[in-house]
């Protein structure tokens, strides 16, 4: 199994109280959240300390390193991810760089993306890993202002038109609906040949589990319910696998963890309850609930078949609706270990339930996310260590006994250079 | 009310069967064509039974919203254009008496603008299709579905109001409804602003421009600008009516149209 470590990079110096509302929950954190509420002082030590984390990351071990992409948002200030995966391409030597991924649908021409990807890919001698994902309808459609009704022709499009300039070595042309281009040969190509492989981060829409399966790339389930929840998703992902004759390699499908690991159960609980809960309560308190999702981010048919799960869940979990938290105040440490939002333990109860969820949902790639919320630096770098040195060793063989190969990883050059010493 | 006439729906194929259009259609007269706004509603309301005691009203319904087909054929307002003279071909009509509303009045005045031939007289109610910096408009898809209504009527609690777009747990429906909101951002989204400022003074037949005056949709200033632009043009403001004079005060909405239509 390939393991990576995840990370949101949050802006964690919330203040109590939101300059543009009553509270939180209605002020909103993403979309129309004032810059105002930034402060780059604390901003210049954040970046730093997640970029020092994640190179942290690739030093006990772990596979690779993953950022993502959003906007105006609190939880994610990772607006380009191009420009964070640069900085870790000069300051890692082997960890698989892997963005989760570029909105390619919001860049014009897209090929803009096609060329960053294999700039970075170039720098670190062939490590990239490029991450397509439809967006947030908050990033996307909010932010970007991109009509609902036009993205999503708009993203098979980018998808099309930079795969193939990643791949192709001779001059085309490219006379898409959105991108008309008489000539397009990307320079440089990407280190890897063809290309990067490419994931793709999705919720639980049946359009992108077919449409990952045709495409032959990774479907990576990222959302922050929890492995009780991603169950469901990736149980219906493989079903589709098996319907189009795919085979059943789990490196086709990738899933994040919050992840947290200590001595004990109660130390983890102790050192990390602060960090998760301040990114369920205050960084997600209010997501979505100003700006929802726009009409017809989701298409027709994942609303129909959200409407069926609703229905049979409503039936199905009635005597549940007791334990819902109190209103205004979010899910705690507790409610969240209970419900599979957070995997945390000593590092042999983290390996095993790791391992669990792996076999369980059929994933060769695990994302843990090691920073949540507001943790800060000693306390991330702790549960790094210990998920790297004494998590980590127990779960890299998971899949060795089904003898898969792993297609969806990056082939580097087998010759690269590292950055020479400064003056050197 | 006043005799009923009967209405009939049908669906109209068009551009060889490209769009499946479906159509409302009554009375009796010359062509009115009547152009929906983003709710699509289907009644068969009281100004359209009132409209149809002299004119053979003509309600279709736009490519993606409920069941009319071929949204795919249409993405910018030139599209539209066209599509709506195929429309008019598939009917057999040269040229119509034309109504819009919101959404709707923004396609007419596009027709208006670029096809004067195929429009007799234009009517535009309460109309999307320009920005005004100093005035804008509130985002229609920001705006909360609650507070929606109360910037929609003058009296979002009337009867009316409340019967127009009731709240529904019929998945269907609700699926329809969303289907009418996503088309619509196609020509909405963030702005109404799809460069009519740049076609509007084309427009050349007599227009009418009716505003109800307590709208927070689409506010009053909206009607006033569209009036600067369109030659001859005249506004009639309608009290104690939102965005929908037409439906919460029919009588006075029938008294500034009948005037300008006879």
């Amino acid at each position: 199994m390939k393991v990576s470590m995840f990370h949101l990079m949050p802006y964690s110096a919330m203040p109590e109280e939101p300059p543009h509302g009553p509270d939180w929950k209605t002020a909103g954190i993403w979309v129309d959240l004032p810059n105002s509420v930034y402060n780059p002082e604390i901003g210049n030590e954040l970046y730093n300390e997640y970029l020092d984390e994640l190179e942290y990351a690739e030093q006990v071990g772990l596979d690779g390193v993953c950022v993502n992409e959003h906007h105006a948002n609190m939880y994610g200030t990772m607006p380009s991810p191009s420009i964070m995966l640069a900085s870790l391409a000069r300051r890692t030597s082997k960890a698989n760089l892997i963005v989760l991924g570029t909105s390619i649908a919001l860049y014009n021409p897209p090929v803009r993306v096609a060329e960053e990807m294999s700039m970075i890919d170039v720098i670190s001698g062939g490590r990239v890993v490029c991450g397509f994902p439809v967006g947030t309808s908050q990033d996307t459609n909010w932010v970007y202002g991109m009509s609902p009704s036009v993205f999503r022709e708009r993203y098979y499009e980018a998808e099309d038109l930079i795969k193939k300039a990643m791949e192709t070595r001779e001059p085309f042309h490219y006379n898409g609906k959105y991108s008309k281009l008489r000539y397009v040969s990307i320079w440089p190509r990407p280190a890897q040949e063809p290309r990067p492989p490419i994931w793709v981060p999705g919720g639980g829409s049946i359009e992108t589990w077919d449409w990952t399966i045709e495409k032959d790339h990774v479907y990576a389930a990222l959302s922050y319910g929890g492995y009780k929840r991603a169950q469901q998703t990736l149980n219906g992902y493989w079903s589709r696998v098996r319907e189009h004759g795919a085979d059943e390699t789990p490196y086709r499908a990738a899933y994040m963890q919050l992840t947290l690991v200590s001595d004990s159960a109660e130390q983890a609980k102790k050192e990390y309850q602060e960090g998760v809960e301040f990114f369920y309560q205050k960084l997600l308190g209010s997501t979505g609930r100003y700006f929802p999702e726009a009409p017809g981010y989701r298409t027709e048919a994942s609303i129909r078949a959200g409407f069926e799960r609703s229905l049979a869940l409503a039936q199905e979990s009635a005597p549940q609706a007791g334990r819902k938290a109190p209103a205004g105040a979010g899910p705690s440490w507790d409610q969240l270990v209970e419900e599979g939002n957070i995997v945390a333990g000593n590092p042999d109860e983290v390996a095993e339930k790791l391992t669990e969820i792996a076999k369980s949902l059929r994933v060769g790639h695990v994302l843990p996310l090691l920073q949540i919320g507001n943790m800060r630096r000693e306390t991330t770098m702790k549960n790094i260590k210990m998920f790297g040195e004494e998590v980590l060793p127990q779960i890299h063989d998971v899949w060795d006994d089904e003898g898969w190969e792993d297609r969806w990883s990056p082939r580097p050059l087998a010759q690269r250079v590292s950055p020479a010493p400064v003056g050197g | 009310m006043t005799t009923a006439t009967t209405h009939t729906e049908r669906t109209v194929p068009v551009r060889d069967g490209a769009f499946e259009i479906e159509v409302r259609e009554g009375g009796e007269g010359p062509p009115l064509l009547y152009l929906h706004n983003m709710m699509a509603e289907y009644g068969w309301f009281p100004f359209m039974e009132r409209l149809a005691e002299n004119y053979r009203v003509i309600a279709p319904i736009f490519p993606g919203f409920r069941e009319s087909s071929g949204l795919q054929y249409i993405d910018d307002p030139t599209d539209t254009v066209v599509y709506h003279n195929d429309l008019l071909d598939a009917l057999g009509l040269d040229s119509v008496t034309l109504m819009g509303h919101e959404l709707g009045g923004m396609f007419a005045a596009e027709l208006a603008a670029l096809s004067p031939h195929r429009v007799e007289k234009l009517v535009l109610i309460d109309a999307y299709g320009l920005w005004l910096e100093e005035v804008p408009c509130p985002d229609y898809f920001a705006t909360p579905r609650r507070t929606l209504p109360t910037l929609m009527w003058h009296d979002h609690m009337s009867e009316v109001a409340q019967e127009y777009n009731p709240p529904t747990r019929d998945p269907e429906i609700s699926i329809q409804r969303t289907r009418a909101q996503t088309s619509g951002s196609r020509f909405l989204w963030q702005f109404p602003d799809r460069g009519l400022d740049k076609r509007i003074h084309r427009i050349s037949a007599p227009t009418l421009i009716v505003w109800g005056e307590s709208d927070g949709q689409i506010p009053i200033e909206y009607g006033q600008a569209f009036n600067a632009l369109i030659p001859g043009s005249q506004l009639v403001t309608i009290p104690e009516a939102g965005n929908l004079p037409q439906i919460e005060q029919v009588d006075a909405f029938m008294d500034a149209v009948s005037g300008f239509l006879a």
